[in-house]
């Protein structure tokens, strides 16, 4: 019989790389516990396209904060743009509150770039100011109840 | 706060129409403009359902649901809850527009009309504007019963944004520039009465500096034919510029490098509508 194996070279593995999208979504318990629900994360994926020359296929993630006490009103964060025909990472983030743009995020460096993103003091204000009116309007409903 | 209107054309010439699914163009259409609010004319049932079902399919995102309002002409989904919608139907009859007054506690306070006016193939300008003067009455009567005058006005008004209706002081009274419209809060004075100003941002998109050229295309065999309309329009109370991006109307005339026109740019009315849809984004 002859040794040679002509797909030992090929990765079978079920192991995957982990995305940026899964990454985000590991966060999402999180703010859900440290706001007591007045406030969630939801993180929304599209397939997209560049607008260049010749148009470049990607996925978007979206990351938005949501008030469901305030009639699920959402705020877009950040978006984060994952190229599809490379490997996942690197990706850029967009963030929708300053406009600010950060290019070709690790995946080693990408929770730690959404943590600085996400302590902006435009971004951080935004989603205080959130969480403030949310938990007043849960406050003065629960007032006119009683 | 992201609202889209599109005038989907299916309630006639079903026939002509291709088999393309329509409620997947929208679920793109959704997705892609991240709409929380999504304002349908001519749809019909089946489409609205599929929409529906297709859009939430995913069970993490807040699901879209359908806005509960008693005039049947105009659809409206929306993934905001249903407690922030206050439907006015009891404050008016026509069936041409609906108005909902939109109040996220602590966050935005607006009404919001939507509008789809008869065709000119059946009305003549004259009635078109005149409608429009009882348009202005029901919002003027709305406005006082919500005690909100932020007004967004969104729809297909059959008319373009410099016909008598839209103009008049006693019609719609919008114009195409908003410092102008702002500088003047009490509005356009005429026989000792004042009407207050709303803004056109609609005028921007005529002429090819930009593309498409209009939201709607037909050409007359007259001599007179302007061939591109902007039919779809939006139309806002100038003290909302607060809200307004930098890009705050778009005619969408691609939809994920999907084009919903054909040639000339014109909308591509055998596979999608002969409307273009619209969209307006407001900073909250």
């Amino acid at each position: 019989m002859n040794n040679n194996n002509i797909w030992g070279n090929l990765n079978f593995s079920e192991s995957e790389e982990e995305s940026a999208y899964n990454l985000l979504l590991s966060q999402s318990e999180q703010l859900i516990v440290a706001t007591s629900g007045e406030l969630k994360m939801e993180v929304e994926a599209i397939d997209s396209f560049l607008d260049i020359d010749p148009p470049k296929p990607v996925a978007l993630y979206m990351l938005y904060v949501v008030a469901p006490n305030l009639g699920n009103f959402r705020r877009k964060i950040l978006t984060v743009v994952e190229g599809k025909e490379e490997i996942r990472f690197p990706v850029d983030i967009y963030c929708h509150i300053d406009d600010k743009k950060e290019e070709n995020i690790s995946k080693e460096a990408f929770l730690d770039t959404i943590t600085r993103i996400l302590a902006k003091p435009l971004v951080k204000i935004s989603i205080e100011n959130l969480y403030r009116q949310s938990k007043e309007y849960t406050r003065s409903r629960a007032g006119e109840k009683k | 706060m992201n609202i889209g209107f599109w005038n989907i054309d299916l309630n006639k010439k079903k026939e002509k129409k291709s088999t393309k699914d329509f409620s997947d163009s929208l679920v793109s259409f959704a997705r892609e403009q991240d709409l929380d609010i999504l304002c349908l004319a001519e749809s019909n049932e089946n489409t609205q359902l599929s929409f529906l079902t297709k859009i939430n399919v995913s069970g993490i995102i807040t699901p879209y649901h359908q806005v509960k309002t008693y005039k049947d002409r105009i659809s409206i989904f929306s993934r905001l809850s249903n407690f922030i919608f206050d439907d006015m139907s009891h404050l008016y009859n026509s069936n041409r527009w609906t108005i909902v007054n939109i109040s996220i506690p602590h966050i935005f306070t607006c009404n919001l009309v939507v509008v789809h006016f008869d065709s000119k193939s059946d009305w003549s300008n004259a009635s078109l504007s005149l409608e429009c003067v009882n348009l202005a009455k029901d919002i003027a009567t709305i406005e006082q019963a919500t005690k909100c005058s932020d007004t967004i006005l969104i729809g297909d008004f059959n008319m373009d944004p410099f016909e008598d209706g839209l103009v008049a002081a006693n019609g719609i009274n919008a114009l195409a520039s908003l410092d102008h419209a702002l500088k003047k809060p009490k509005g356009r004075e005429v026989n000792r009465t004042f009407y207050p100003y709303f803004y056109n941002p609609m005028w921007n998109f005529f002429g090819d500096f930009s593309e498409p050229y209009g939201t709607y295309y037909y050409r007359t065999p007259r001599h007179i034919s302007h061939e591109w309309h902007i039919f779809d329009q939006i139309i806002i109370r100038p003290s909302l510029k607060p809200y307004l991006h930098k890009d705050f109307v778009k005619i969408i005339h691609k939809i994920y490098n999907e084009n919903l026109t054909k040639n000339f740019l014109r909308p591509d009315n055998v596979n999608y509508s002969d409307h273009l849809p619209i969209t307006l984004k407001l900073k909250l």
